[in-house]
């Protein structure tokens, strides 16, 4: 699929870093460049948080953070991994409905209902990678299409649990404190969901460059050599889904913490669908493209849709687009623009140094 | 248990399964022969069954309507083929859905611009009113009407695919497209013409399904995850497969509901990743 | 549906097709409560969701419980689309049917006499109501757009005249003195007294007991039902479930 020089290429460096990380242990002789991914994505998460804080309330604020979130738990699979899934809907939806519980039913704190969250996550994504897995390309799809319809139906039939299409309400809010400063629900919401994805970002960039992200890649550019060379291909895929389950599900969180409620949206195949949109919108293969596709595809939604309800048809038009073109999404295109713009200042310097 | 629910049932599952197949022959057609994921086929179905609400309805042109409506929902996939898809056949799998999904979005937003986003439905025609009685079970006239009409339309199919000359250009250019080329087959214009007509067939399950029950512009979307259940659980090669897996999967969630209202689609799905999970599944070698 | 109860009492066995959320849920509820009340048999229920729009399962599980009634306690679409399967059904020949919540003159001209005919519906509000003031309004509306006014065009002729008349009252536009205002408000409406509680702001309002008349019996295309009955059944707020008005969002 990925059939250029350049993903070749990085195909034979992901191979090489794999085994190598999985012959030295855990890399112990760690490369700096890692610690400089951490410490650039730190800087970016904090300037993110701090640009979105500045640029929009935070109604819109929040949603970006979630979505964000969602999606870099979809970028895990399917830009690392190059596993398309229909599942993260359900991932999400385990998320939010296990805070619900755990708080509405159980009368748990935010934080262990956080816990609970990201168990539930981990081990849906588990499942889900353990029966996706078994197949692989489109019948792998297929099933983690079936395991989200299953999810939804499973949500609607056992309605004394999960209320059904009336959802649950009255999650309570947790205020947070700075200081003498006593915030309210939105900014609180707001400072959580920004910790939160602090952290995702961070962990997931340092993922991307551990050995298990350049094993990831390698799968995604050729199972059977990473197969070849020794390494657990399905037992790779599970674990990918695990950790994507529990950053969606983690998403999913902080999106009940936020409207302190659930209903089965937060479930659907829809919701899957949307985070998918946004993770190949902005670009499946970097964490700042998720990001990117979360501020549009929120504020398109939110701005677009007041002055024309039909909004949807652009997100198709950008989805076909990416498919026929655009296979780098948005960050893509920023960063193939940055390239070519380099380029051309280059060739201009040494035109006007042959000039004079 | 009340046997004649089970036998009311019973029936009210096999029409519902004539319309998946309908629909789900169309997307294993595109899937076996061009290797294609299409996910816009529901919306195929959708526009199909809102032509037939306007024509039936507005107009009272039923008849005129089983005619007309799938060959212009043809000529409409024909139109998509040219224009998008086969832009996508060398993307691979990934890319392909995500095309054909935006493509259904914007046939789902242009469908709301045009017909609204509220149920609509349509009457069935005055000759296919009134009930059939059969023991203490009734079956309204219009729905053994749908099963005769898919029963002939499986035979049309079946004549194209098996008997027609066009059938044996499409089988061989699913089987290799270079050799049939090199042959002197048309590849494109094959690939057109299967995809129009897996699309006209979409459309005339839109148009039979609209007098049997409303149609929101989210019928698409739900019909289509069915259709791709069937579409697994019966396989690719042939037609009858296909016919019988809708028939199961109509059965399975009409008789479900009597046991457990809720899980119905639940035991589809179900049975989708159970055939997934134990059969090598022909659509993993495509 | 307790108009309905009363005016044919042999009516015993009642099935009804709910719609999967809380307000399909509070008219089931309220079904119930007023079927035992009345000694009549509730036979049976069926859950559908939101989005569904093939009925046929539920009709069949319908016909298998043998009740007198088929109650549809959904509305809108699917309302619309549940009767036309149920007389697709021949249902009408074994049973009578009733929809809870018909929503007024625009769906039911999309139904027709054929679907309509015999069957039992409650409506806000119907056209031919017989008041002075209905009168003076449907002549009105005919006047100034050359049509029968339906429920929306009637609920925002109301809705308009009530704020008018708030802000007439208290004396300004401040909302909350508005809403001050206008408890406790009784007025004219066109279906008759109607009150809004001060307690809860509920509307105390007619409800009206419709049966679709057959093609024969109309005397022009608007003249879809006859009004059997209208009158008032309300909880008070503590049956209801609301013991005090929390604004939305604390």
């Amino acid at each position: 699929m990925y059939k250029d020089a350049s993903a070749r290429n990085e195909s034979g460096t992901a191979l090489t870093v794999a085994t190598k990380g999985i012959a030295v242990g855990h890399l112990r002789d760690r490369p700096p460049r890692e610690q400089r991914t951490v410490l650039r994505h730190l800087v970016f998460a904090i300037g993110a948080v701090g640009a979105l804080a500045v640029a929009l309330p935070p109604s819109l604020g929040t949603p970006i953070l979630v979505f964000s979130m969602a999606a870099i738990g979809c970028n895990l699979l399917l830009g690392t991994g190059g596993l398309l899934s229909f599942g993260q809907g359900a991932l999400f939806g385990a998320g939010a409905y296990a805070f619900t519980l755990a708080t509405v039913r159980g009368g748990s704190e935010p934080l262990v209902a956080l816990l609970v969250s990201v168990a539930a996550g981990t081990a849906g994504g588990a499942f889900m990678g353990t029966i996706s897995s078994a197949r692989r390309g489109i019948p792998g799809v297929m099933l983690t299409f079936a395991l989200a319809q299953l999810a939804v139906f499973s949500v609607y039939a056992f309605r004394r649990i999960t209320g059904g299409e009336d959802g649950i309400r009255g999650v309570p809010s947790t205020l947070l404190a700075l200081g003498p400063f006593q915030l309210n629900h939105a900014l609180s919401t707001y400072v959580v969901s920004a910790l939160l994805f602090t952290l995702i970002v961070v962990t997931a960039a340092r993922l991307n460059e551990s050995p298990l992200g350049y094993a990831l890649k390698a799968v995604r550019d050729n199972e059977d050599r990473v197969a070849a060379i020794g390494l657990h291909v399905r037992q790779l895929k599970i674990t990918a889904f695990a950790i994507s389950g529990a950053i969606t599900a983690t998403a999913g969180a902080a999106h009940t913490l936020y409207l302190q409620s659930v209903s089965i949206d937060a479930v659907s195949v829809g919701t899957g669908i949307a985070i998918l949109m946004i993770s190949i919108l902005g670009g499946s293969r970097s964490v700042a493209g998720a990001v990117l596709g979360a501020v549009v595809f929120t504020v398109l939604s939110d701005r677009l849709a007041l002055v024309w309800s039909r909004w949807p048809m652009l997100l198709g038009i950008a989805l076909i687009l990416s498919a026929i073109g655009l296979r780098g999404g948005l960050w893509g295109l920023i960063t193939d623009l940055r390239a070519w713009f380099r380029l051309r200042m280059a060739a201009l310097r040494h035109e006007t140094r042959v000039g004079t | 248990m009340d046997l004649s629910l089970l036998f009311a049932q019973f029936l009210n599952g096999i029409v519902i399964g004539m319309v998946y197949f309908l629909l789900a022959f169309g997307l294993s057609l595109i899937f076996g022969v061009q290797n294609f994921v299409n996910f816009a086929h529901g919306s195929l179905f959708l526009i199909g069954a809102y032509l037939g609400i306007t024509m039936a309805g507005r107009l009272g042109w039923f008849w005129p309507a089983i005619v007309i409506v799938p060959l212009l929902v043809g000529g409409i996939g024909m139109a998509i083929e040219w224009l998008l898809l086969r832009r996508l056949y060398a993307a691979g799998h990934i890319y392909q859905i995500l095309g054909t999904y935006g493509l259904a979005l914007v046939i789902v937003e242009t469908v709301i611009l045009v017909w609204g986003p509220f149920t609509q439905s349509v009457d069935a025609p005055d000759l296919l009113r009134g009930v059939f009685r059969i023991g203490s079970a009734v079956v309204p006239v219009y729905r053994v009407f749908v099963v005769a009409a898919t029963g002939l339309i499986g035979l049309i199919l079946w004549f194209i695919i098996q008997r027609s000359r066009f059938g044996l250009q499409l089988k061989a250019s699913a089987e290799s497209s270079e050799m049939s080329a090199a042959l002197g087959v048309n590849v494109p214009s094959v690939f057109r013409r299967t995809f129009a007509l897996g699309a006209a067939t979409a459309g005339i399950a839109g148009v039979l399904a609209a007098p049997m029950q409303g149609v929101t512009p989210g019928s698409g979307d739900e019909i289509m995850g069915i259709a791709f259940a069937v579409v697994v659980i019966g396989g690719l090669t042939t037609i009858s497969g296909v016919f019988l897996a809708s028939l199961a999967v109509g059965l399975v969630q009409s008789i479900g509901i009597v046991f457990w209202p809720e899980g119905g689609s639940i035991l589809v799905y179900v049975l989708m990743a159970l055939v997934l999970l134990t059969t090598r599944h022909e659509l993993a070698s495509a | 549906m307790g108009p309905l109860l009363k005016l044919k009492p042999e009516l015993k066995r009642w099935y009804t097709i709910t719609t999967d959320y809380v307000f399909g849920e509070g008219l089931l509820t309220a079904t119930k409560d007023l079927l035992a009340e009345a000694g009549a048999t509730h036979v049976g229920n069926s859950y559908h969701s939101l989005d569904e729009t093939q009925f046929s399962s539920y009709l069949n599980n319908a016909r298998a419980a043998n009740p007198d009634v088929l109650l549809l306690l959904n509305f809108g679409g699917q309302s619309t689309t549940s009767l036309k399967q149920a007389i697709s059904f021949g249902l009408r020949d074994e049973l009578t049917l009733a929809m809870a919540v018909s929503s007024g003159l625009e769906q039911l001209r999309a139904l027709g006499p054929e679907v309509l005919e015999g069957v039992y519906m409650g409506g806000a509000y119907w056209h031919t109501v017989d008041t002075s003031r209905n009168k003076e309004f449907v002549d009105a509306f005919r006047g100034e757009y050359g049509r029968t006014p339906g429920t929306l065009a009637a609920q925002g002729y109301e809705g308009a005249r009530m704020i008018l008349e708030g802000v007439a009252r208290a004396g300004s536009q401040d909302p909350e003195a508005v809403i001050e205002a206008l408890e406790g408000y009784t007025y004219d409406a066109l279906t008759g007294p109607s009150e809004i509680r001060a307690d809860d702001h509920q509307l105390l309002k007619d409800y009206l007991l419709l049966r679709g008349k057959a093609r024969a019996e109309m005397a022009d295309e608007d003249d879809l039902v006859e009004v059997l009955s209208s009158g008032q059944s309300y909880k008070s707020p503590s049956e209801a479930g609301c013991d005090a008005l929390v604004p939305l969002g604390e």
